[in-house]
């Protein structure tokens, strides 16, 4: 009698385990997956599925975002020097935020450069380099100084011409993930062309994210996991033109008014799209030592391939990084 | 007892081959590959073989795509910037070429398999 | 079988898998991760001659003790004991159903596979949470298939003994 109820103990035991282990066996995607182009760029949406009118709702809201945003940039862009325009809490938080970085990067980093970019063609070409002339005389406009702004208006105080795109892309992504969140939506991946937020898990597992290799039919950079953050990468290989030999990017340093080429590629992990987005591009725009200084003070994990291919992981990046 | 038995190596040979068999279904991952064409809010699936397609006709852009067994890539396009032309073969899970203007991609998709989630490009 | 006969074989088995499973950490084999399993000739052995229950006081003396020896216990444990479990139930299963064609060479062959599949997946499921560990199953599989047929070897030649010594 007692052998027999120890039997069954064990029978109960063994099954459960291999109940347990079939159970974690099998597994069904349960993800769905949407694409549409917005914000310059394809987006992709993967959510759990059955969320069809969450997907709804969301590229209706980036278009209504995107819209906003950009024509506010316009006005702003469009308008006399010294009158006041009134602004969006959406747009006045991305000034606030062009300070900062402002601030952060010792003023390479300025959302006046458009004035000097624009002349080039950046960012949707066609592309030209610009007579010495011509980009001495707007020199003279640019300059984040130019502008003041207060939560409800901004004026400029010569003609410049303003771009927050290096950042607001991923402030609507995040603006985005706040809406899954409030669906009770706690897993999915939010890419706006290569500027990732994960949300959650992905069932039984963390995301996987790669980093490009901008040469071709190489193995990724560096593959990451983590969950509820973001992940945005600034390269040379993408938005960019050459002439006579020299590599024009889109990415301008607002102290030197050129367009540099620091490294092939800067990614970073933040806590939401738009300081890794902001800070890609602040980070690009610096040496490795003043990176390693930033990015500690921000805890910001860095990974930065540089123009002779070298991998250089910073301020954690490692303690995300997952076999591949 | 006699060992091992007749049994006992049919059953070793069958475990072998249990053993073996996810080494050899790994070489074949690439036809788990599906080459997706994204136009606007539409998804068509294009077959992987060695053809050019003028996209021109059956979809309204006007842009080339070269095909491949296990890969495919935008040669010509009309956009001003040629982010897709430059960007070259995709192959990989989820690799994508996107032209904007045209609000066309070309995208590589696994099935459950793939191990990647997205690309930071 | 008489009662202390019972007791004395538990004991000795249990302490045979010890001893062995503790010998073998001194030795490591040049891949990290493998060993020849040495221990599992004493659970094979009970499975053999003892009850399944009995069986399994040997599975719990042998994953409890070994790990404390091998020190990192709770990780050792978590490893061994539920793989050690369900690879002597399937191995029991098996000899129930096949026992009268097949020898412990192939039992062990079973057992062993068994015992290196549940490590992965307590692994990925608990440790290692990446996929990518997977693609080293195969790998660690074929050893480990190669490494049950000898120990079902040396259980053979113990196990003839034993039965010459019962007659």
């Amino acid at each position: 009698m007692r052998q027999n109820s120890c039997i069954s103990f064990f029978k109960l035991l063994g099954s459960i385990f291999l109940f347990f282990i079939i159970l974690t066996g099998c597994k069904s995607s349960g993800y769905e997956t949407r694409s549409f182009y917005s914000m310059g760029t394809i987006v992709e949406i993967t959510l759990p599925e059955n969320n069809t009118d969450v997907f709804e709702k969301l590229v209706a809201k980036m278009e209504e975002l995107n819209d906003k945003i950009s024509t506010e940039t316009q006005n702003i862009n469009n308008a006399p020097t010294g009158k006041d325009i009134s602004i969006s809490k959406h747009f006045y938080f991305l000034l606030q935020r062009a300070a900062y970085y402002n601030n952060l990067s010792s003023g390479k980093f300025d959302i006046t450069i458009y004035t000097i970019s624009k002349l080039y063609g950046f960012p949707e070409g066609p592309y030209s380099v610009p007579d010495n002339e011509t980009i001495k005389k707007h020199v003279q406009k640019a300059g984040f100084e130019n502008i003041s702004f207060t939560p409800k208006t901004i004026s400029k105080k010569t003609d410049l011409k303003i771009d927050t795109g290096a950042y607001s892309k991923g402030y609507i992504v995040d603006l985005l993930v706040d809406i899954l969140k409030k669906n009770n939506i706690n897993s999915g991946i939010i890419n706006a062309g290569g500027d990732l937020y994960l949300l959650g898990t992905k069932e039984n597992r963390q995301w996987r994210i790669a980093i490009k290799n901008p040469d071709k039919g190489k193995k990724y950079l560096s593959v990451v996991s983590f969950t509820n953050k973001a992940v945005v990468t600034s390269g040379n290989y993408e938005r960019y033109f050459i002439d006579n030999q020299k590599r024009y990017t889109h990415i301008f340093d607002a102290e030197t008014f050129e367009s540099v080429n620091n490294y092939r590629s800067v990614s970073v992990i933040a806590q939401t799209t738009e300081e890794a987005d902001g800070l890609a591009t602040v980070f690009y725009l610096m040496d490795i030592d003043e990176i390693g200084k930033i990015c500690s003070k921000t805890n910001t994990p860095v990974f930065i391939y540089t123009l002779d291919s070298k991998k250089i992981r910073m301020c954690g990046w490692q303690k995300y990084e997952v076999s591949h | 007892m006699k060992y091992p038995t007749k049994t006992d190596i049919v059953v070793i040979l069958i475990l072998l081959a249990v053993c073996l068999f996810p080494l050899f279904e790994d070489k074949t991952t690439g036809k788990d590959k599906k080459l997706l064409l994204l136009i606007d809010k539409n998804v068509y699936e294009l077959p992987l073989k060695k053809q050019t397609l003028n996209l021109k006709q059956q979809y309204g852009v006007n842009m080339i795509v070269e095909t491949d067994t296990n890969r495919a890539r935008i040669t010509k396009s009309d956009c001003p910037e040629q982010i897709c032309v430059r960007y070259g073969w995709v192959e990989e899970c989820g690799e994508i070429s996107v032209c904007v203007p045209n609000k066309t991609a070309i995208q590589i998709k696994c099935e459950e398999k793939k191990e990647i989630d997205g690309i930071s490009q | 079988m008489e009662y202390h006969n019972r007791i004395a074989k538990i004991g000795l088995f249990a302490a045979f898998s010890i001893i062995l499973g503790v010998f073998e950490n001194f030795f490591p084999l040049p891949f990290p991760g493998i060993r020849l399993g040495l221990a599992n000739i004493g659970i094979l052995l009970s499975l053999y001659t003892l009850e399944l229950s009995d069986t399994m006081i040997v599975v719990l003396l042998k994953s409890l003790f070994v790990s404390v020896f091998a020190g990192n216990l709770v990780i050792k444990l978590l490893l061994s004991f539920p793989s050690t479990i369900a690879s002597a139930l399937v191995m029991y299963i098996y000899i129930r159903i096949t026992g009268k064609f097949t020898s412990p060479v192939s039992t062990s062959a079973l057992g062993s596979l068994v015992h290196i599949v549940c490590q992965f997946g307590i692994l990925k499921i608990f440790i290692i949470k990446n996929l990518a560990i997977y693609s080293f199953l195969p790998y660690f599989s074929l050893i480990s298939l190669l490494t049950g047929i000898f120990i079902g070897y040396l259980a053979c030649i113990v196990l003839k003994h034993i039965k010459v010594e019962n007659d």
